[in-house]
């Protein structure tokens, strides 16, 4: 696959495909192609029916992904003010992405989506998805906004915004917590939720939160 | 407080606190910040506004003040985010300068920094039978201190001289230096010119603004305007 990304406020990523390459997202992302593109789909069946329907149903993941294979070009975007990279993972090496960031990745890299438990507080966070791509292959994402890198040391901890994550190894571990405005009961009361970082890992953070864009947008 | 613009699209604003050193922001725009950052809540109350004028400044339907704010403690960093595209400004405030900022743009200030919300205009407009008010609601910053703030797309920063005039649209206007005077006018067009006698309907200064009552609305199809009058910075942003 050659990749080109065209645009700066609101990229595209226009992959350039040789006859049967192939390449996989989420349904919706496409802005254009070739004629010659053959679009499929691809289900996401992995941990079998109880993790399925616990994606797909409880938690929105799409059951299939969709499949463009070549020749010829198609060009994807997230619709949102932001930056394109790219990250070349070797065979075994593994990344997670948050949930809409993730653009499309070559097609011998395996996909998979893991639950992050939220706070648990009534009628606040109750968790979200992530994407786990592991290699060989090549992975595209787009962060909203502008990205900003951390490389965490053993035990090292940051404090984020939930909607600031966009991209963290394995090895960082996420753990969800009330982050009080303050003391007494109206601080808990004014309590918002946060997401703590540990590391070792490198871990990518976002500067717009794209469900706040999303909901501007509606 | 130091401040600093990371990023370019959608710029985050990272302030790095000594031990001891309190910051204020807006609640619910804190990025990312380090575990040795003591975060609190500070009332508008505590920082001299009483609860009256913010209920008249709520009363008056588009004013979307929070009664908290967030308090950074340092030593640290921490990140704040509007989640806009757009330029971030750094303005350091000397004893009694003042600036007024748009509201919504305000990203952080230091506690030494006075902050008073306001009305800086208001008009009102009528479609058919109904009536409608519009306000410009301002965050008024006065020195000494550090001040961060946002704009929507472009900042485009003006030194006027005294006399010097500047007209913006309401929506332009991101921030002006307390010495300006702000007139509300109309800018009408060819033929609503001829009926009515030209743009000139405004009051003098900041009071004759606020001073505009209901009813006293321009002329049909016509478009408020702010006239700025120096001296002193006004600063207007291209994405408004």
């Amino acid at each position: 696959m050659k990749l080109d990304v065209r645009g700066e406020f609101v990229p595209v990523a226009l992959a350039q495909l040789d006859p049967g390459e192939q390449i996989f997202c989420e349904g919706g992302l496409m802005v254009y192609s070739d004629p010659s593109i053959q679009v499929g789909v691809r289900p996401f069946t992995q941990g079998g029916l109880g993790q399925t329907m616990k994606r797909t149903l409880v938690g929105g993941i799409p059951f299939f992904m969709h499949v463009y294979s070549g020749p010829g070009y198609a060009a994807f975007s997230r619709f949102s003010p932001g930056e394109i990279r790219t990250l070349e993972l070797p065979a075994g090496q593994a990344v997670d992405i948050a949930e809409h960031s993730l653009l499309l990745a070559t097609g011998s890299v395996q996909y998979d989506a893991f639950y992050v438990p939220g706070t648990g507080r009534i009628g606040r966070m109750i968790g979200f998805w992530m994407d786990r791509l592991t290699g060989p292959g090549t992975v595209v994402y787009h962060g909203h906004g502008n990205i900003l890198g951390f490389t965490l040391a053993q035990g090292e901890v940051v404090e984020i915004d939930h909607g600031a994550l966009l991209i963290k190894d394995p090895t960082v571990q996420l753990q969800s917590f009330n982050q009080p405005l303050g003391g007494g009961l109206t601080g808990h009361a004014m309590s918002f939720e946060c997401l703590k970082a540990v590391g070792p890992g490198k871990l990518l953070i976002q500067t717009l939160d794209p469900t706040k864009v999303h909901h501007q947008t509606e | 407080m130091r401040a600093d613009t990371v990023g370019g699209i959608t710029p985050a604003i990272l302030l790095t606190l000594n031990t001891g050193e309190k910051v204020l922001s807006e609640h619910g725009i804190m990025l990312y910040m380090e575990p040795t950052v003591k975060l609190n809540r500070r009332t508008q109350k505590s920082l001299g506004v009483s609860r009256s004028h913010l209920m008249g400044m709520h009363a008056r339907g588009d004013s979307e003040e929070s009664y908290y704010f967030a308090e950074f403690t340092g030593p640290g960093h921490v990140t704040l985010s509007r989640d806009k595209g757009g330029d971030a400004r750094i303005q350091h405030l000397n004893p009694q300068q003042g600036l007024r900022i748009k509201s919504g743009h305000l990203v952080a200030f230091d506690e030494s920094v006075r902050y008073f919300p306001n009305v800086l205009a208001q008009w009102v407009t009528y479609n058919g039978d109904d009536q409608e008010v519009h306000y410009i609601f301002v965050d008024d910053m006065t020195g000494p201190g550090g001040v961060v703030f946002q704009g929507h797309g472009n900042v485009l920063s003006f030194q006027l001289r005294p006399g010097e005039m500047i007209r913006t649209t309401v929506h332009g206007l991101l921030a002006v230096e307390n010495t300006v005077t702000v007139n509300l006018n109309w800018l009408v067009g060819m033929q609503m010119n001829t009926v009515f006698g030209g743009a000139g309907f405004g009051g003098g200064g900041l009071m004759g603004a606020m001073m505009m009552q209901q009813g006293q609305a321009g002329p049909g199809n016509s478009q408020p305007v702010l006239d700025l009058v120096g001296p002193g910075v006004v600063m207007v942003n291209s994405g408004a």
